[in-house]
């Protein structure tokens, strides 16, 4: 096929330099598009969230937001297909693991992949919608972060800046964190601590048409004893946000 | 910290960044636009080109989110897309090399009577090839230009096309097949009108 690859060769045409028109084009999407306001999700109250949901537990929020990382991935078609589940967990070069969605759809098998790297995990997997009703496990001092209702309610972006600044300060959030997925930091976990991690994925991909939120996560640290899920409903889940690009950006 | 810039970082790594820091998405433009551009512009001349590259970058950010990070090399999920939209403009594509057949050979003035007769066959097989590229079926033409243009390997033209290797392999077979058929001098016409 070498006449091929030649014809080819007469054929293509060098890039213009107005392509930069291009660049600039993709520069204004991206500059319009909202960035990721997953951290608004890391704690267990969202600004959409009613206070008498079983998420919000009195007992959780007397202890005060005790980390449960909630983000959300992604409003996007899936023009390749599905992830291969099949990828067995790669450390970082800082120790880290870094965990995707598909990870989390053999539970057991992830639990046993994160015990090989000497990481105890609880994983709980449920469909979008659905979460764990009851809190399973005692919370760790170091998660009580000490925020009250009203500034986890707060729209105002200097204290959320705040709340958050005390949140990543948390223990739980030392050891898993919403980045890339999720990765999980064991140095910051200690003997006797357990990861206790809750995935829950849309079964339903988004569209650009009908956007929605793709999965999201909750995780923390707990000494045990962990008490099984008692799924709940959560209408809150397919909350969206209201898609207004955050003060600053 | 690695900046955006580096070589070292990979594509994988920009996009998962790019889902907290959408600007960073960019990186991939200063990457690849140039190669998507000769890839759109010989399958469908300068005049689309330029937009079409524009396009498809648009449609990879906005669909980011999906991109299956275990692949590190973003080029064939970008020109997968630039694949899907010049299907979108098959007709031009098809006029395109059907007005590229019909051009008069450039006709040396002088030089040895060698150097002629060698222009002379390589203006045939070209007018030869044109034909067969627009006589092939979609799929099929989609798949022998994609991997003769890029060199992509069976599994990302597979998974470039959003379709099984076996069909990027059975296209693949049948279209070589046609386009030697017709280099070799058996009538395009015929074969199509048996395809």
């Amino acid at each position: 096929m070498d006449e091929l690859k030649t014809l080819i060769g007469e054929l293509e045409h060098e890039p213009p330099h107005s392509l930069a028109r291009q660049r600039l084009r993709l520069a204004q999407e991206t500059t319009a598009a909202p960035r990721d306001r997953g951290w608004r999700r890391l704690l267990p109250f969202g600004r959409h969230t009613r206070l008498d949901q079983p998420l919000l537990s009195g007992r959780r929020l007397a202890m005060g937001a005790a980390v449960a990382a909630v983000i959300t991935a992604g409003v996007a078609v899936p023009l390749l297909g599905d992830a291969d589940p099949a990828y067995a967990l790669t450390k970082n070069q800082d120790g880290s693991i870094n965990l995707k969605v598909y990870d989390f759809r053999d539970p057991e098998h992830l639990e046993k992949e994160l015990a090989d790297w000497g990481v105890p995990a609880d994983i709980t997997y449920l469909p979008l919608g659905k979460s764990c009703g009851n809190n399973r496990a005692p919370f760790l001092k170091g998660d009580d972060f000490g925020a009250t209702k009203e500034e986890l309610l707060s729209s105002d972006a200097a204290v959320q800046a705040r709340v958050r600044e005390r949140l990543e300060k948390s223990i739980s959030f030392q050891a898993i964190r919403p980045r890339d997925g999720i990765t999980i930091y064991p140095r910051h976990i200690k003997p006797g601590q357990i990861a206790m991690i809750e995935v829950m994925e849309n079964p339903v991909t988004p569209t650009v048409e009908r956007p929605g939120v793709a999965w999201q996560f909750s995780g923390r640290l707990t000494t045990g004893p962990i008490e099984p899920c008692k799924v709940v409903a959560d209408p809150e889940a397919h909350h969206i946000g209201d898609a207004t690009p955050p003060p600053g950006s | 910290m690695v900046t955006d810039t580096s070589p070292l970082v990979v594509d994988s790594e920009i996009i998962t960044s790019s889902l907290d820091d959408p600007e960073k998405f960019a990186v991939l433009f200063d990457r690849y636009a140039a190669a998507l551009y000769r890839y759109i512009s010989f399958r469908l001349g300068p005049g689309l080109a330029e937009d079409l590259v524009g396009e498809t970058f648009l449609i990879a950010f906005r669909r980011r989110a999906a991109y299956d990070i275990s692949y590190r090399d973003a080029r064939p999920w970008l020109l997968g897309i630039a694949t899907k939209l010049i299907t979108g403009h098959r007709r031009t594509e098809v006029s395109r090399y059907r007005a590229l057949e019909r051009q008069n050979p450039a006709q040396p003035v002088e030089g040895p009577e060698e150097a002629i007769t060698r222009d002379l066959t390589a203006q045939g097989s070209r007018t030869v090839l044109l034909n067969a590229l627009a006589l092939l079926s979609r799929g099929d033409r989609d798949v022998l230009l994609l991997v003769a243009w890029s060199d992509m390997t069976y599994e990302e033209a597979a998974r470039a096309l959003d379709i099984p290797v076996g069909t990027v392999k059975s296209r693949l077979n049948r279209a070589r097949r046609k386009v030697r058929h017709t280099l070799g001098g058996v009538n395009p016409l015929e074969e199509h009108d048996h395809g």
